[in-house]
């Protein structure tokens, strides 16, 4: 019985099977992964397309309903435009807003207010010091309530006197 | 091998898809979320013209004077409009009453002039009362000057018709 002889036997490279399975288990997902984020974003499409379409329509039908009754314009819309105004800033209210911008000497001598499309205000005030004018000034053009703020003539002698014009914006958005 | 075709043709199938359909996608509802932030904002704007004019529409209907079924009340809107002022400066504490009330242009029925003065306060008061809704009067003109402790004021108002 002769013994086998191993020294001149071939070593066969067994084929790596799992190497090639996981190459093959990533393609997999990577297609899956492509093909779930082209549902994604497909799905993304329609609804955003859908909401424009929809979005486009509603804006359609406002403004053929604005420019129906802008297209009316005429004495009614001016004097809708004064009864909004003469509702929401009859002049207590303006005269009240007024007031909270005043420093303790600076007094109103007139004021005028003309009702349209907005209030336009012309006021005459006085002030003892003119340091308290000129803070109602800066007080008037900051303020969100008021618009315009357009100074006068003004008289500087110790005190002032002074004009003002403006527009009186309210608590409108 | 098959399996390395296999998976080289997966790749080249998911980059197919990426590229032809994700991407693509992806950009077109880039520019539909722009063009849809837009179509919002118009939106917007145009809700807010109209609710602007409804609102005045709405003030004007609010401001007409309510009719009264009471005897003795005048059916014609001039003389309605007068009365209704008359009845405000009643108790109101004010003197130099200049007050005069026209038929006005349509849609205006009449035009309102009232010159008065008083205390300060009252004037103030009555410059409210005189123009609330279902009064009838709409604000054209208001004028106020101090005179020492008094103040002077005239109003130019509208007078509107009475809504069935």
């Amino acid at each position: 019985m002769s013994r086998p002889d191993f020294s001149s036997t071939r070593i066969r490279r067994i084929p790596s099977r799992s190497g090639e399975w996981l190459f093959v288990g990533i393609a997999g997902l990577a297609l899956a992964l492509a093909v779930s984020s082209a549902a994604g974003a497909w799905s993304d499409l329609r609804r955003i397309e859908d909401d424009l379409a929809r979005t486009r329509g509603e804006t359609g039908t406002l403004s053929v309903a604005a420019r129906d009754r802008e297209s009316r314009k005429g004495p009614d819309a001016v004097l809708s435009a004064r009864a909004l105004w003469t509702a929401d800033s009859p002049p207590p209210r303006v005269l009240a807003d007024l007031e909270t911008l005043m420093p303790g000497d600076v007094r109103l001598v007139t004021l005028g207010l003309d009702y349209g499309e907005r209030i336009e205000l012309t006021l005459e005030v006085a002030a003892r010091h003119a340091a308290s004018y000129d803070l109602f000034l800066v007080r008037l053009q900051q303020s969100p309530l008021f618009t315009d703020v357009r100074p006068g003539e003004e008289v500087r002698d110790g005190g002032v006197r002074a004009q003002v014009r403006a527009a009186y914006r309210g608590g409108r958005p | 091998m098959k399996h390395r075709v296999a998976a080289v043709l997966m790749l080249a199938l998911a980059g197919l898809v990426y590229a032809g359909m994700t991407a693509r996608w992806q950009r077109r509802a880039a520019l539909a979320a722009d063009a849809y932030r837009a179509a919002r904002h118009e939106r917007r704007e145009a809700q807010l013209r109209l609710a602007q004019m409804q609102r005045r529409e709405s003030a004007l209907r609010r401001a007409s004077p309510v009719r009264t079924a009471a005897p003795g009340a005048p059916a014609d809107p001039v003389g309605a409009t007068r009365q209704g002022i008359v009845a405000s400066l009643q108790g109101a504490g004010v003197s130099g009453v200049r007050l005069a009330v026209r038929p006005g242009t349509p849609p205006a029925a009449a035009e309102v002039q009232l010159t008065l003065e008083g205390p300060f306060k009252d004037v103030v008061h009555l410059s409210g009362e005189l123009v609330r809704p279902g009064t009838g009067v709409v604000l054209d003109r208001f004028h106020l000057s101090a005179h020492d402790a008094r103040v002077a004021m005239t109003l130019k108002g509208t007078g509107l018709q009475a809504l069935p």
